[in-house]
């Protein structure tokens, strides 16, 4: 196992962290299938509000390519289909039975996924709504079949830094993770798994043989070990850039698919907030907002990662692609003198409040700080991203227009963690302005 | 004196913004207002935590850094000016007459620069930049003690006007 050297990035104590115990949550009131979080959708609604699903019956596809399919997480009524700004599909809420109707598949064997034809797999996986788990860089959109990927990343831990543990995933889980496997080694032979450090010894309680199978460690700063960050790390040559990738949940889901031939609806989520630690807690699919994290402290919002995910609005449901919910309280907006005070209680990666000199827990809000101002070549976003880019420059060759100069100054390396943002003292939304760059030129290529 | 502050801003809010009377010189009732307030709005996009060090933060930590240099520098003044007269000065005096020469030439720059901010960030309506308290003391640092104080404000008015206003 090699120990990847990245030393930029987030390494501040917060506090919140998770409990390892792991609690069962009852069938909520509603299921949620949830296209606003997935990357690059154009989504094609196909059922109608009143009829009936079956778990694992497709719920709406992607115009881009209709063999993908976002299968429903229960059986049930369709309750209502919820749109966004311009009628974009947010999410088609399913009001569930308790008595669960699969749709049904053959089930396979972990000695036949070697030997299953290709097409069939790739088939197979569409229809279970599984092979969107697959993700291929550097957009990070579904992975397209026809490419052999040069290497793939196996993450098996999530987006924030309190995603849940991969033991808790693993339990199990184990003949799943190994189907998984299987499947990801009829597409290539370089298998990258990585973990962080303070995840492997879950992974060993579960299994010494998983654990034999990483491949890298991660240090325990964030974002060290996402799929984008570590690509950076371990790349040699041109093609690695178009590598896939796979978080741990959905590779053991792909697993369990195939082993039972059902859409396999349970997940691991977890739920930080001041001042508690929740457990984790295995759910259904699409849970909603309202039955993971009960009442919201007041002047709050919640998030799926409080880096890089998106706002959960009160009565939304958990996507595919998030396993935790981050409720972040909002500080005063206002404060008198803010710029001369000491700043025991005011967490930051500069040096330039006294809260720098104690490495207590850093309590934070979901406010700015302060106010948009023109960049100063501070560099403070150079310093923290794990990705050795230049932020601030790639942002002012867009501003320019220079989407070459921006390409060259390395934007498609750009791992979306949300750290330059984080930093950035002018409070230039940095992350967004790449990050939207970065979908446009791979929209238009 | 907090909720003195507070009803100030709060009451002349409606002359300086939206259809206010003096819509024209919000940035300098912004400016002042933000002085005494730090404001922190809720955030819409990704990342939903930032840090806490905003520019205002970070002019002050320079400014504070900047101190010693400049108290050294009004000494120096006043040391040199002992040696010039053939005598050796105590430091009081040292720092005494050093100030008489060096406090001028900060107080032009930095009246002559914001006269020059607030103008333009009345004209073009953008915010007053913070980094000017920064500007306004580096000036006239690189300055001979001696130099008339007429200079000092063609310098600084260049320094505002071509270099930050018109260059960025």
């Amino acid at each position: 196992m090699k120990t990847l050297k990245i030393s930029r990035g987030f390494n501040l104590n917060v506090p919140e962290q998770p409990d390892l115990n792991c609690v069962r949550l009852d069938l909520p009131s509603s299921l949620g299938c949830c296209a606003g979080d997935i990357p690059h959708i154009r989504p094609k609604l196909l059922v109608k509000e009143g009829q009936r699903v079956k778990t694992g019956e497709t719920l709406f596809t992607d115009k881009r390519d209709t063999s993908i399919q976002y299968v429903s997480p229960g059986t049930g009524l369709v309750e209502k289909v919820v749109y966004g700004y311009r009628r974009r599909l947010m999410e088609v809420v399913i009001a569930p039975e308790a008595e669960d109707e699969y749709v049904e598949y053959d089930p396979v064997e972990l000695a036949g996924i070697t030997g299953m034809p290709l097409d069939t797999l790739v088939a197979h996986l569409k229809k279970g709504g599984l092979w969107q788990g697959l993700r291929q860089f550097p957009a990070l959109d579904f992975a397209d079949p026809e490419h052999s990927p040069a290497m793939i990343i196996v993450v098996m831990d999530g987006n924030d830094i309190f995603s849940p543990r991969p033991g808790i995933i693993l339990k199990d889980n184990i003949t799943a993770f190994e189907a998984g496997m299987a499947i990801l080694h009829r597409f290539s032979t370089r298998l990258d798994v990585v973990c962080r450090k303070s995840s492997l010894e879950g992974i060993r309680e579960q299994s010494s043989l998983v654990a034999d199978r990483i491949t890298h460690a991660a240090p325990d700063i964030y974002p060290a070990w996402h799929p984008g960050a570590v690509l950076y790390q371990i790349k040699q040559t041109a093609a690695q850039n178009s590598a896939w990738c796979i978080r741990l949940e959905h590779l053991v889901m792909m697993g369990q698919f195939l082993l039972t031939g059902r859409y396999p609806v349970e997940k691991i989520i977890t739920v930080t907030r001041p001042g508690r630690r929740e457990p984790h807690m295995r759910c259904r699919q699409g849970m909603p907002l309202s039955a993971l994290a009960g009442a919201m402290p007041e002047n709050s919002i919640a998030t799926t990662g409080r880096f890089n995910g998106r706002i959960l609005e009160k009565n939304a449901h958990i996507g595919f692609f998030e396993n935790t919910v981050n409720i972040i309280e909002a500080g005063s907006e206002e404060e008198m003198f803010g710029f001369v005070r000491p700043g025991l209680d005011k967490p930051t990666v500069s040096s330039t409040f006294l809260s720098s000199l104690f490495k207590g827990p850093a309590k934070m809000d979901c406010t700015l700080h302060g106010e948009a101002r023109p960049c100063i070549n501070c560099s403070y976003c150079e310093r923290i991203c794990p990705n050795e880019l230049m932020p601030s420059f790639i942002m002012k060759a867009l501003n320019a227009d220079e989407l070459e100069e921006a390409l060259a100054l390395g934007l498609m390396d750009c791992c979306r963690c949300g750290l330059c943002s984080f930093a950035c003292p002018s409070k230039i939304e940095l992350t967004q302005i790449l990050s939207d760059a970065m979908d446009a030129y791979y929209k238009d290529r | 004196m907090k909720n003195l502050l507070r009803k100030f801003f709060d009451d002349t809010k409606p002359l300086f913004t939206g259809d206010g009377k003096y819509k024209k010189y919000e940035p300098v009732w912004d400016a002042t207002k933000t002085f005494f307030f730090l404001p922190s709005e809720k955030i819409r996009a990704m990342p939903f935590v930032r840090d806490h060090l905003d520019l205002k933060r970070y002019m002050s930590i320079v400014i504070l850094a900047l101190l010693p240099v400049t108290f050294f520098g009004i000494y120096n003044t006043g040391y040199q000016a002992g040696i010039g007269a053939g005598e050796s000065w105590p430091v009081i005096r040292c720092f005494g007459v050093g100030a008489w020469y060096v406090l001028p030439l900060i107080i032009v720059s930095y009246a002559v620069g914001f006269a020059w901010e607030f103008l333009f960030a009345v004209i073009r309506g953008h915010k007053i930049s913070e980094g000017l308290l920064v500007t306004g003391l580096l000036f006239p640092l690189t300055l001979p003690p001696d130099s008339p104080l007429w200079q000092v404000a063609l310098g600084i008015s260049f320094g505002v006007v071509i270099g930050k206003e018109v260059f960025g």
